[in-house]
């Protein structure tokens, strides 16, 4: 090779080479930018909530200067007011009670549905799985009218058991998709060396397959408290007294009145329903995305 | 000896194609324990070389392709391409061309799209990348697969897709991942003929990654044997065969492997086709050891003899491959004398397993 | 062998069981969803479309047909056609950011970076979070004699006067439009990172040694490889955005003068709140169509895009 030409590229070689160093860096710098980023815009209001839910009161709406006075040390009187003279507790036992049965109820008809869907090889598997799933999109804001006819008919009117009732038409749909995702997943080798070994096609689903797919389960459960705690028409429409109404719709119905004292305990309230439900979720993440990604 | 490390070999005023010096790759696997996938490697590729790198699975070849391609970057040591230092060059600037061992075909792609998407990337005007996909295309005996998708392609198909979308690039060096092994024995073979030939043609420096023994023996000019992420031996087909480095060369090429005895603080070495009746081997220089006879396989014609072998040192089960012209009666049970020719032995060091001088063994 | 005959038969007397029978199992294990979605959701469906056209209302609960009465007064109605316009811009701007928000997002979930756990429960906080909750912090943040944005926007002097944030048209609307990204970009990464995961590692890689840069892998080989899951993550968002109430509700209560009121909400006030049901059944109807078109959508993408367009002569350029 000609000295020159090799030495020309193996300059040019190295400008390209702090070129990528430089690239490679800015790109870990852009990630973490982003990370960072994300998180605090995520988390802003309720770290806001959080801190606010810690200060003094400033002696009511109208009064000049910062958001926060400062130089006092925090207080724990607003979290105190909240628990004690609130219907918060009974809002956050509501939810927790609601929140079960839906769970339960929801298993109990998703669990054999997606079994079926992905194993019993029938030919209209593939289009009741996509019916199902439309079903999910079949929002409650085009429902809540009737249902509240409905609902009234049962003698349900101002329970929650309305909301159990109802709330699993929005969750299993949902839930038959993922756990048809994850039974996919079980190698069907397993249940059929079950089958031979003697057990029944309903026995091997009860004592090999249900356990295996037990990830899945506890994925719904929490996909199914969480859509049970946040969805709001139903349950604004079903559920007008204060003592039976779950927390989507009993905190913003107390704060109807501007009270500030109110409004810095409820700021607690909210970061206390919501960091248990994320951290929930967070466990799962890692198995709703395998549940969620097509097999192929 | 053609076992040195090929780092060491002279490199003369010519520019090595590609150079890996004391390369070391650490993954940190799960669990945060660490995987050595490269131990120190050093090889070197002259232009236009088809070089076979063989090793079981495991051994660190993919890693050492994906170093060489810039995909990882090497925890120690240096890749040099063309003469050039490559490390911290993305992969773009290497010139290499890789196939991967699932093609990786852009599967949103038609075949026409997929072979031209290096040279849109490099900005080709459009006539000549038509000019160039026409040229692949051609050459591989793919032009009536252009508007095709790679699903409704065969194995054998998507295989040369994927060769012509390397091709295209006109890479310094191709990296070929076990470029077969996704294809049926049959179609093995043929293919195995046509990419030789082709290479031949084209005259690109190549480097075939296979765990297959039988591919790497028949298709490398040069064939270097991988094993947990070291070089064992870099060699002709036949060196590696006929004279193999150490223990691990010795039982991983060759099928049946070579047998090995355990004599004091040496192994003594015969490939199971030295292993022969006594009285089919010359007299003059021969070593005989009883073999009491276990087993006797019928495969192709070839008998197949499973025993032990006692004299030359501790008593080992071997395996004697007997040709079909060699008609000596036997019977399962019996002990028999057999004989290998002297020059056929080979020593190895006990403890380590490296090849050593020839020790007499008497009788 | 011979001493157990039994066992080495099969048990001739015993009927294989009804729980041996796939076809049974599978009606058995599905029939029940099938018969609660039915019953829960095609059934008060149509009551929906009945009461659409009838005069009921929560006075007097007898159903009397009307015709189309109910249309023709929220056709006549200005209210109707702001929160028509306004539900579909809302829907609109706000899937089109997520969709950007989220690849990012979901982008950067995947790579690898210190600190990964804390960052990825932060992130997920809007997504679990009770949305009429999350719309109480955000209105506290935005809007009250707390606020730390209110001082900042009139130091700005983008606030002036007695108005507050929530209280002018334009930055309601962006208000509203900010809670529903930041409450679905979660959402839609989550689902976005399983499309991205699929993309086999190799196919990436390769895009890489055949010298594509960044934006070209993006655009060439990412995108149209997570396209399906681009649209179901954007269709779900949409259905939940267009279909929500609780933003609204909490956040704006449809103000400043019906500035920001969206059909659910609107549909909620006619019907439960004025008791008109019949019209409060017709205005809810009209979130039906767009319904339908994100069924259509969800369908035609999750045919594979190696299916799509097979065959087709190239005529694509960058
Ligand atoms: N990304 C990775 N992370 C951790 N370990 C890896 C990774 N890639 C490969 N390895 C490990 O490195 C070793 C060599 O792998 P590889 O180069 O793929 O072997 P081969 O291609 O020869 O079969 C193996 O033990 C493998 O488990
Ligand atoms: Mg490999």
């Amino acid at each position: 090779m000609n000295g020159v030409a090799a030495r020309t590229r193996a300059r040019e070689l190295d400008r390209q080479r702090r070129w990528s160093v430089v690239r490679h860096v800015v790109a870990r710098a852009a990630v973490y930018a982003v990370a960072a980023g994300a998180a605090l815009v995520c988390a802003a209001p309720f770290l806001w909530g959080l801190v606010t839910a810690f200060v003094h009161d400033r002696g009511g709406p109208g009064a000049s200067g910062g958001p926060i006075r400062t130089g006092r040390a925090p207080t724990a009187e607003h979290v105190r007011f909240l628990f004690r003279s609130t219907p918060f507790p009974a809002f956050v036992v509501n939810t927790l009670i609601v929140g079960s049965l839906v769970a339960v109820v929801t298993l109990a008809l998703a669990l054999p549905a997606a079994y079926a869907l992905a194993r019993l090889n029938r030919s209209w598997g593939t289009p009741a799985r996509m019916a199902i799933l439309l079903v999910y999109l079949v929002p409650p804001s085009l429902l809540f009218l009737s249902f509240s006819r409905i609902v009234a008919t049962l003698g349900l009117a101002d329970s929650f058991w309305a909301l159990v009732l109802v709330y699993p038409t929005v969750t299993v749909p949902v839930s038959v998709w993922l756990l048809t995702g994850f039974l996919k997943a079980v190698p069907v080798d397993i249940e059929e060396q079950a089958m031979v070994d003697g057990h029944s096609r309903l026995g091997a689903f009860a004592r090999v397959v249900a356990p295996l797919v037990f990830p899945g389960v506890v994925a719904v459960v929490v996909l199914a408290f969480t859509l049970s705690a946040g969805e709001f028409a139903y349950a604004l429409t079903f559920v007008w007294s204060n003592a039976r109404m779950p927390v989507s719709t009993g905190m913003p119905a107390r704060l109807g009145n501007g009270d500030p004292l109110l409004w810095q305990s409820m700021q607690g309230g909210a970061v206390f329903v919501a960091v248990p439900l994320a951290m929930a979720a967070n466990l799962f993440l890692d198995r709703f995305v395998a549940g969620v990604t097509p097999h192929r | 000896m053609r076992g040195e490390p090929a780092g060491s070999e002279r490199v003369g005023a010519a520019v090595k194609a590609v150079e890996a010096r004391g390369l070391v790759k650490v993954y940190q696997g799960a669990r945060k324990e660490r995987v050595r996938a490269l131990d120190g490697l050093n090889l070197t590729i002259g232009h236009g070389e088809y070089l076979v790198l063989l090793g079981p699975s495991g051994c660190g070849k993919t890693t050492l392709l994906r170093t060489i391609a810039g995909l990882e970057q090497p925890t120690e040591g240096e890749v040099h391409i063309g003469g050039h230092l490559a490390n911290g060059l993305p992969p773009r600037l290497r010139r290499v061309a890789m196939v991967f061992q699932s093609y990786a075909l852009y599967p949103h792609k038609t075949v026409r799209h997929n072979i031209e998407f290096p040279l849109k990337a490099e900005h080709v005007p459009r006539h000549m990348r038509e000019r160039k996909v026409r040229w692949a295309a051609d050459l591989l005996g793919i032009p009536h697969l252009l508007g095709r998708k790679p699903r409704h392609l065969s194995g054998g198909e998507r295989q040369r897709v994927a060769l012509a979308r390397a091709l295209v690039r006109e890479p310094a060096v191709f990296l070929l991942d076990e470029p077969l092994s996704n294809l049926d024995a049959k179609l093995r073979a043929t293919t195995r003929d046509e990419l030789r030939r082709f290479q031949q043609e084209i005259g690109t420096t190549t480097i075939y990654v296979t765990h297959d023994q039988d591919e790497a023996m028949g298709l490398g000019d040069r064939v270097a044997v991988l094993d947990a992420g070291r070089l064992r031996q870099v060699g002709t087909p036949r060196d590696i065969y006929d004279e193999p480095a150490d223990t691990f060369v010795a039982t991983f090429v060759g099928s049946p492997p070579m047998n090995l005895v355990s004599r004091g603080d040496r192994l003594v070495g015969f490939r199971p086709e030295h292993l022969l009746p006594a009285e089919n081997v010359a007299y003059d220089s021969r070593v005989t050891m009883p073999l009491r006879i276990d087993r006797i396989e019928y495969l192709s014609g070839d008998r197949h003899v499973y025993g032990s072998v006692t004299r030359i040192g501790l008593e080992t089960r071997v395996i004697a491959r007997l040709p079909a012209t060699v008609i000596t009666p036997l019977t399962v049970g019996e002990t028999h004398e057999f004989a290998v020719p002297a020059d056929r032995l080979r020593f190895f060091d006990a403890e380590y397993g490296t090849r050593t001088a020839p020790v007499r063994i008497g009788g | 062998m011979r001493g157990v005959p039994a066992r080495g038969r099969p048990r001739a007397g015993e009927k294989a069981r009804l729980t041996d029978r796939e076809g049974f199992l599978a009606w058995a294990f599905l029939l029940p969803s099938v018969v609660y979605l039915t019953a829960l959701v095609a059934a008060p469906f149509c009551l929906t479309v009945a009461f659409a056209f009838s005069d009921a209302n929560s006075a007097a609960p007898s159903y009397r047909f009307a015709g189309l009465r109910n249309f023709r007064a929220i056709f006549r109605d200005d209210v109707f056609w702001r929160a028509l316009g306004d539900t579909l811009a809302l829907t609109g701007l706000s899937m089109a950011l997520v969709v950007f928000f989220g690849m990012i997002l979901a982008n950067v979930l995947l790579a690898d970076f210190r600190g990964k756990w804390p960052v990825r429960l932060l992130v997920l906080l809007p997504w679990t979070t009770p949305v009429a909750l999350s719309a109480i912090s955000w209105r506290w943040l935005l809007d009250s004699a707390y606020s730390p944005v209110d001082p900042i926007l009139r130091d700005a002097g983008v606030l002036h006067g007695g108005a507050s944030l929530l209280g002018r048209p334009p930055l309601a609307t962006a208000s509203v439009v900010a809670v529903h990204v930041w409450r679905l970009t979660p959402l839609a990464a989550v689902i976005l990172m399983a499309g991205l995961a699929a993309i086999p590692r190799d196919v990436g890689e390769a895009a890489r040694l055949d010298g594509a840069g960044f934006w070209r892998r993006l655009f060439g080989v990412t995108i149209p490889l997570t396209l399906p899951v681009i649209v179901v993550a954007a269709v779900f968002g949409a259905a939940v955005t267009f279909a929500d109430m609780a933003v609204v509700r909490v956040l704006t209560g449809g103000g400043p003068g019906a500035s920001t009121q969206v059909l659910p909400a609107l549909a909620y006030h006619r019907g439960v709140e004025d008791g008109d049901m019949g019209q409060g059944a017709a205005i809810a109807l009209f979130l039906f169509p767009l319904l339908l078109a994100g069924v259509i959508g969800v369908l035609r993408a999750v045919r594979r895009p190696e299916d799509a367009n097979d065959g087709e002569a190239d005529g694509e350029e960058p």
